[in-house]
């Protein structure tokens, strides 16, 4: 076995291991004996109908964080390209809310992941089009900047001009994302968007590595430049749009796993996709099993942790390449 | 004037029509109003001093929790305030309605609404320590416990409630798990049956393990706008409840 078949069982173990773990976190205490149908009918309840699509939906949801973060990275050929960072989430948010709060969603249920799809494909076009490939780290963050504000800014008024009293308050959920009390419908309407999405931007490896020669080259190598943007920004559109629509903007995901990763692997931009996407899996797992497991009387919303963990890790980035590339 | 829709219900209720210069916009139009009715047509502000001002009403009626700039404010031009509150019992709403009626110089209004009010769990045992156990579940997967009026009125029902054995507070969170952990012995979901947009907090209530729970519970509808603000719309959510108690005790229930 090669060095990268060990990452990868080690990686595939990790989230093995962190997924039996979050079925068996919550505020009920089960044992492992419910697992093969044992135990009362509430426990079996407990287990198949919120803790089971809860720890899918983790697993999915950061994979495709942690995989487009690190197509956008090779692609935009820039290390803090993320989706969160530069406003694809929060253009995600922004459809789905539309959707969900105008009561579009309630006639059609794809209508949802729809919404967060257009919201994604719309941001990162957004992006692409404001600071482009090898445009500086500068140019990109601020590009994001721009995004997140108009976008979050876009989100609140939705949600105050929505006609439910409840909206307004949700807005703390579509920034900070959340995986409580989510159920298997969320799964099956969100996983076949997502994995799709996926499946695009597996297809970019090849593409990929040949532009972190140039794009000149990669020309020469036979990579159609159209086509790749294609996979790229469709790819994550799709999978980042449908994730945000169940699961709200969790941030950080895709900036952190691919630059834990790169060190293992090399930088080949295709060798470090699977990683990524089993990376930012066993990410978002142990973030949820953390605020389960947190002795808090209100369960604090995932992105809390994952901003904790991964700002101070942004700023670190920051300095670096700015050391770098003064 | 009232610049509070809980305050604005009071209103409706205690004073004559003519009595009343202007209600909240939310009486008429809000999903959380239980008097759309009785406030048709009536004049509306959007709760600023400046209307307030404009107006120069004889009394204004204002929550507890309304914008303490606000009430400063009008404390400060001069204004007769009256601060409504949110009941924490049965015996609190009915003085709380005594009081305000007294003020509006309709005492035998307030009186007759009161005592209505006291003798409503007419019928029933108060609770006690075999009685059925009953949650109330909303949007969120909101409760009530101890020192709410809700609270109050499902105990003088004959009903214990999930969320003081849980040692809620009397506005607290049930997480799901929770709630199938300790099944209670019958539901109370107090969210609204018929919404304009779905919002996330109201998708609780359509979460799937809920709907098999309650499938197998017997369950009463209460929406919060019958029991939040302690106006007589109580009656109604005691109603309920008592039905709800008579269905138990049907089948065998202590």
């Amino acid at each position: 076995m090669t060095a990268r078949h060990w990452l990868l069982s080690g990686l595939l173990f990790t989230v093995g291991t962190l997924f039996l773990l979050s079925l068996m976190s919550g505020r009920a205490e089960l044992t492992w004996s419910v697992l093969f149908g044992n135990g009362q009918a509430n426990a079996q309840l407990i287990l198949w109908e919120l803790r089971l699509p809860r720890s899918l939906l983790a697993v999915i949801v950061g994979a495709a964080l942690g995989m487009s973060g690190a197509v956008l990275q090779g692609f935009m050929r820039n290390p803090l390209a993320d989706a969160g960072l530069i406003g694809v989430s929060a253009g995600a948010a922004l459809g789905a809310v539309l959707t969900l709060y105008s009561g579009l969603a309630a006639l059609f249920a794809l209508a949802l992941p729809l919404g967060g799809l257009s919201g994604a494909a719309l941001a990162v076009t957004l992006v692409y089009l404001l600071a482009g490939r090898d445009s500086s780290i500068l140019t990109l963050i601020l590009a994001g900047v721009a995004i997140n504000s108009f976008a979050a800014a876009l989100t609140s008024l939705a949600l105050n001009m929505a006609p439910n009293p409840y909206a307004a308050l949700e807005i703390v959920f579509w920034l900070l994302g959340s995986l409580a009390e989510r159920s298997m419908e969320h799964v099956s309407l969100a996983a076949p968007l997502i994995l799709a999405g996926m499946a695009m931007l597996m297809a970019t490896g090849r593409g990929l590595d040949a532009l972190s020669l140039g794009e000149d080259t990669a020309r020469s190598l036979g990579i159609s430049m159209p086509l790749l943007r294609l996979l790229v920004l469709g790819g994550t559109a799709l999978s980042v749009g449908a994730a945000v629509a169940v699961t709200g903007s969790v941030g950080f995901i895709g900036l952190v796993v691919p630059h834990l990763l790169r060190p293992l692997i090399g930088y080949r931009p295709s060798q470090l996709l699977l990683p990524s996407a089993l990376g930012g899996a066993a990410l978002l797992l142990a973030a949820d099993i953390a605020i389960r497991r947190m002795p808090t009387d209100v369960e604090l919303k995932l992105g809390v942790l994952t901003a904790l963990i991964g700002a101070p890790f942004f700023l670190y980035l920051l300095i670096r390449t700015r050391r770098q590339h003064p | 004037m009232s610049l509070n829709l809980c305050a604005d219900v009071l209103l409706l209720h205690l004073a004559r029509p003519e009595q009343i210069a202007s209600l909240t916009f939310l009486a008429a139009t809000s999903p959380l109003s239980p008097v759309h009715d009785l406030a048709a047509g009536l004049p509306i502000n959007h709760g600023s001093a400046e209307e307030v001002i404009a107006l120069q009403p004889d009394l204004v009626l204002v929550h507890r929790y309304s914008n303490t700039h606000l009430v400063n404010a009008l404390e400060d031009l001069g204004f007769r305030l009256w601060e409504v509150e949110s009941p924490d019992s049965l015996e609190s709403a009915a003085a709380q309605m005594e009081a305000l009626a007294l003020v509006l110089g309709n005492p035998e209004r307030g009186k007759q609404l009161a005592g209505q009010l006291r003798q409503l769990p007419a019928g029933s045992e108060p609770a006690s320590n075999t009685s059925p156990v009953v949650a109330v579940y909303g949007p969120n997967g909101m409760t009530t416990g101890a020192g709410s009026l809700l609270h109050d009125l499902i105990q003088r029902t004959g009903l214990r409630n999930f969320a003081s054995q849980q040692q809620l507070p009397a506005t607290g969170r049930i997480p799901l798990e929770t709630l199938l952990m300790h099944p209670p012995r019958a539901l109370v979901l107090s969210g609204e049956k018929q919404q304009q947009g779905s919002t996330l907090a109201e998708q609780t209530l359509q979460h799937p393990a809920l709907r098999q729970m309650a499938g197998t519970l017997p369950t009463a509808h209460i929406p919060g706008r019958y029991w939040s603000c302690g106006g007589p719309e109580i009656l109604e959510a005691g109603q309920r409840l008592r039905q709800l108690r008579t269905q138990l005790t049907a089948e065998g229930a202590p």
